[in-house]
């Protein structure tokens, strides 16, 4: 199912689809590009607090135009495909080059949404990525918070966004 | 020809290596963030630099500033998430010769270093 089709058929609203459309765009773009990965996105999620099923996430925190952080959450297995597809070799540990790798694919995810969004001013910070199984994610309560679960080869993983002023915030001119 | 190749990720520091060892190019100086590349590139002449726009201590665009004010006209590519018209503007005005936004794919790179690259 395309995200186009996924997103027509949860009926998410327009408001919603603004968020979620160009990160689900940017996400399956950054895998294409950097690992040549299929992705597909097969699910959306809204709500409030998230704790992540997965062994490694990235966080970029979001200022600016919107305040928040995005969020993205691998498995252990898919973080040592993506560091083989990376590297050449494969980890066996979540050693210093799978956290920079999960720092660096939040990194583009994070950028190459921010640019899509369409919204003026908004700033990113640098990444910072949390390991072990069972870490918790939680959003702040005001934040208005989409999570996007992504199928790939070698397993899913989540695309968390996370963030206030969405309603107040004003588009770019082209 | 010597490349001065600056990124706070190790693993975006070994694709471009990786990409510029494929055109022939093996001198490379890394650098992990803005200041340690000022620092390498007042220590060593390049030929050419690669830079990543934010990184700790000093931003790619601090590089870009810094290397200008020292007068020097080495060609600099900045690779980087951020592709904003107004940032891409303010990179050009800075002295930046190329821009080259993240994700990429590995042609995309190719074709930016075959423009300055001569071994």
């Amino acid at each position: 199912m395309t995200t186009s089709s996924l997103i027509s058929t949860l009926k998410v609203s327009e408001e919603r689809q603004r968020l979620i459309q160009p990160f689900a765009n940017c996400t399956k773009d950054v895998f294409s590009m950097m690992l040549n990965w299929e992705t597909e996105l097969t699910g959306i999620f809204s709500m409030d607090g998230f704790v992540s099923q997965y062994d490694c996430s990235g966080f970029i925190g979001v200022s600016g135009a919107l305040q928040g952080s995005i969020v993205v959450s691998v498995d252990q297995i898919v973080a040592f495909a993506a560091a083989e597809a990376f590297l050449g070799s494969r980890p066996n540990s979540i050693n210093a080059e799978v956290i920079d790798m999960v720092g660096e694919l939040t990194n583009m995810i994070a950028g190459a949404g921010k640019d899509r969004i369409g919204i003026a001013g908004i700033a990113l910070g640098l990444p910072t990525v949390i390991t072990g199984r069972g870490h918790t994610v939680t959003f702040a309560n005001s934040a208005h918070v989409e999570i996007l679960q992504f199928s790939s080869p070698h397993g899913p993983f989540t695309v968390e966004i996370g963030v206030r002023g969405l309603k107040n915030a004003t588009s770019k001119s082209k | 020809m010597k490349v001065l190749v600056a990124d706070d990720s190790g693993i975006m520091r070994k694709i471009i290596v990786r990409s510029l060892n494929s055109v022939g190019v093996t001198d490379i100086v890394e650098a992990a963030n803005g200041q340690e590349a000022i620092d390498r590139f007042k220590e060593t002449p390049v030929d050419l630099i690669l830079t990543d726009w934010n990184m700790p201590e000093k931003s790619g665009l601090d590089v870009v500033i810094e290397v200008r004010a020292m007068g020097s006209q080495v060609p600099i590519i900045m690779v980087t998430t951020e592709a904003q018209k107004g940032q891409v503007i303010a990179a050009i005005q800075a002295g930046v010769n190329d821009y080259l936004t993240k994700p990429f794919e590995a042609d995309d790179l190719r074709a930016k270093l075959d423009k300055f690259v001569t071994v």
